[in-house]
């Protein structure tokens, strides 16, 4: 019985994304029949050259886009056919850059994170605040809640958008470049919380990253998309070889392991 | 305490409407006219009644209803413009009703129907922007903030031309009109007035809760579960409604749509759930004292007239806006 359960539980973070195709108002076509799924708690990221489709195909996944054709599924039913209410209890979704045009205090914007939790009109009830605090506490941004969004850094406001999205206790995570702001610290401490998360079977995580060789560390499943159609697809190890990435990137890469058996990604300067 | 508690709600607004009511109190006190104090509370002097209660109450409970409207509205547009310089004329129904206004200033029309012209324009003003600006269906921000500045640009070359083409009296009471003035005619008027602008007050703090992450983006305040579109929608209505029936008592009293809200969000905070009942509140206190200044100002002078309020709150919200814009150039994006 409590494997069942647990088992539903699990597929209910699983994505289908079948055959999507999306063109924008202008006609130029961002994605073309692209296929992948994302198994419960798992990490996929997206990698691909700028203007490849990554942040499209994140905010088709987000139900923030209709696709031309094709559909994606969440737990076997279609984001489509989901209320926007419903997604957003679902969902989080972690935009490339977000203009905040009003000076809320960073503990204000976390809690907007909890927005779908609640009516509109109601206030965050004791369960709400402790939620905040604790994902402000995972993204070691505690210490300054009590600011005004207007006056951290780069690398704070991004700490504090991702307290957001984990406040809103989604199942799915989908991130576009989620830590282009962050040091390596706060870049590695976010992508170990993340993988705790999915891990211990509390998240699906999809993320588009620039950083190919943090990828490579974190992801379970690698989705190379390359001008709108899925390149390569698979673990990281499957996906990495020299020969899909220089082409798809249009470089001369040299790609090595360590002693430890991890993989890393340079210019190849011979 | 950084964020909106149930408490600091109700606290922040009882204070606010304690204070709005010893302002009215206040401004029945003061004025030009001679009061016969002693007879006014014995009854027996029926001159002194007239002017409390007849001349300065209904013009102190206009000046609370336009204070209120314009202010929270302000509040509402700076959301869904996602720009803390927005006002409430800024979109168009300025134009929409001053233009009715001086059209029928115009042809010699009397007082009460240039108001409900001014009603009619504001609300014809919010039909054809809506029209114009849609876009597939959804109301994108930048089409309506581009259609609503050319439709004012458009209005108000318009009310140029008439101006110089009417009479005397009537260019006078067309240069009130644009500069906004509280003169009161009925107590009828203002009590439609304020049955549209307490419409819309309860329309906008009733979307008030979605106001905070609609400030987020389309797409952010989608992931967060709110339809930016249909929010839009509420607050363009609600706004119209209580803008339109404002100029149309008042004219274009401007600034306090502008900066009470700015200087709101600077003492409670900018969550608009309190924002927008707030910046009512304070709006319409303001604009109780700046009318109040505006009939008393030059009481004591060699030429003693009555002010337009416009001219008070825009000597008063110009440096003010002025301040409160240094504060605002800080960077704004992640």
């Amino acid at each position: 019985m409590l494997r069942t359960s647990y088992f539903l539980l699990r597929r209910e973070q699983m994505i289908h994304v079948n055959n999507i195709s999306f063109s924008y108002s202008n006609g130029a076509q961002a994605l073309h029949d692209v296929s992948f799924t994302c198994a419960p708690g798992t990490i996929t990221g997206i990698i691909g050259p700028n203007g490849s489709g990554k942040t499209t195909l994140i905010k088709l996944m987000a139900g923030l886009l209709k696709p031309g054709d094709g559909e994606v599924l969440l737990d076997d039913k279609s984001i489509a056919d989901r209320s926007v209410t419903e997604r957003s209890r679902e969902m989080a979704y972690v935009a490339q850059s977000e203009q905040i045009p009003f000076p809320f205090k960073a503990f204000e914007v976390v809690l907007m994170g909890r927005a779908p939790h609640r009516r509109s009109l109601a206030f965050e009830s004791k369960k709400d605040i402790a939620i905040a605090l604790e994902a402000m506490a995972a993204t070691e941004s505690k210490s300054f809640a009590q600011r005004s969004i207007f006056e951290l850094s780069g690398g704070e406001r991004q700490r504090i958008i991702l307290a957001r999205a984990l406040a809103q206790q989604p199942k799915v995570m989908l991130l576009d470049e989620p830590t282009s702001s962050l040091d390596i610290r706060h870049k590695i401490a976010f992508y170990n919380l993340l993988t705790q998360k999915c891990r211990g079977g509390d998240l699906t995580a999809v993320a588009a990253m620039h950083d190919i060789n943090l990828a490579s560390q974190i992801c379970d499943q690698i989705i190379l998309i390359v001008e709108g159609r899925v390149a390569k697809a698979g673990t990281p190890s499957e996906v990495l070889v020299k020969s899909a990435l220089d082409q798809a990137f249009g470089t001369d890469l040299y790609i090595g392991q360590n002693g430890a058996g991890q993989t890393y990604i340079l210019p190849n300067i011979a | 305490m950084t964020h909106l508690t149930r408490n600091k709600f109700f606290a922040v607004n009882a204070v606010l409407v304690v204070l709005l009511i010893i302002t009215c109190m206040a401004a029945l006190l003061i004025g030009p006219e001679r009061v016969n104090w002693h007879g006014l509370i014995d009854g027996t002097d029926i001159m002194s009644y007239a002017i409390v209660f007849v001349s300065r109450l209904p013009r102190i409970i206009l000046a609370g209803i336009v204070g209120l409207a314009l202010a929270s509205s302000g509040g509402a547009y700076q959301a869904l413009l996602r720009n803390p310089l927005a006002d409430p004329f800024i979109l168009g129904i300025a134009g929409g009703a001053a233009l009715a206004s001086v059209l029928s200033i115009g042809f010699g029309v009397p007082f009460a129907l240039v108001s409900i012209a001014a009603f009619v324009g504001a609300l014809a003003a919010m039909t054809i922007i809506f029209s114009l600006a849609k876009a597939k269906g959804r109301l994108p921000v930048h089409t309506l903030l581009l259609t609503g500045v050319v439709f004012n640009a458009f209005c108000f070359a318009l009310i140029l031309f008439i101006n110089s083409v009417v009479r005397m009296e009537q260019a006078y009471q067309i240069l009130f009109l644009l500069i906004g003035n509280l003169e009161v005619t009925s107590i009828t008027t203002v009590m439609i007035a304020a049955c549209f602008v307490g419409l819309g007050f309860a329309l906008l703090c009733w979307v008030s809760g979605r106001m905070n992450v609609m400030s987020l983006g389309d797409e952010q305040a989608n992931a967060l579960g709110v339809d930016a579109e249909r929010t839009r929608r509420v607050i363009f209505i609600a706004t119209s409604l209580m803008v339109g029936a404002a100029v149309s008592v008042a004219g274009l009293v401007g600034f306090v749509g502008l900066f009470i809200p700015h200087a709101v969000r600077l003492i409670f905070g900018s969550d608009h759930r309190l924002l927008i009942p707030a910046s009512g509140f304070v709006g319409a206190i303001f604009l109780i004292a700046a009318d109040t200044a505006a009939r008393t100002m030059l009481m004591h002078t060699s030429t003693p007239t009555q002010l337009p309020v416009g001219v008070i709150t825009a000597l008063i919200g110009a440096p003010a806006f002025m301040i409160l814009l240094k504060r605002q150039l800080r960077g704004t994006e992640v």
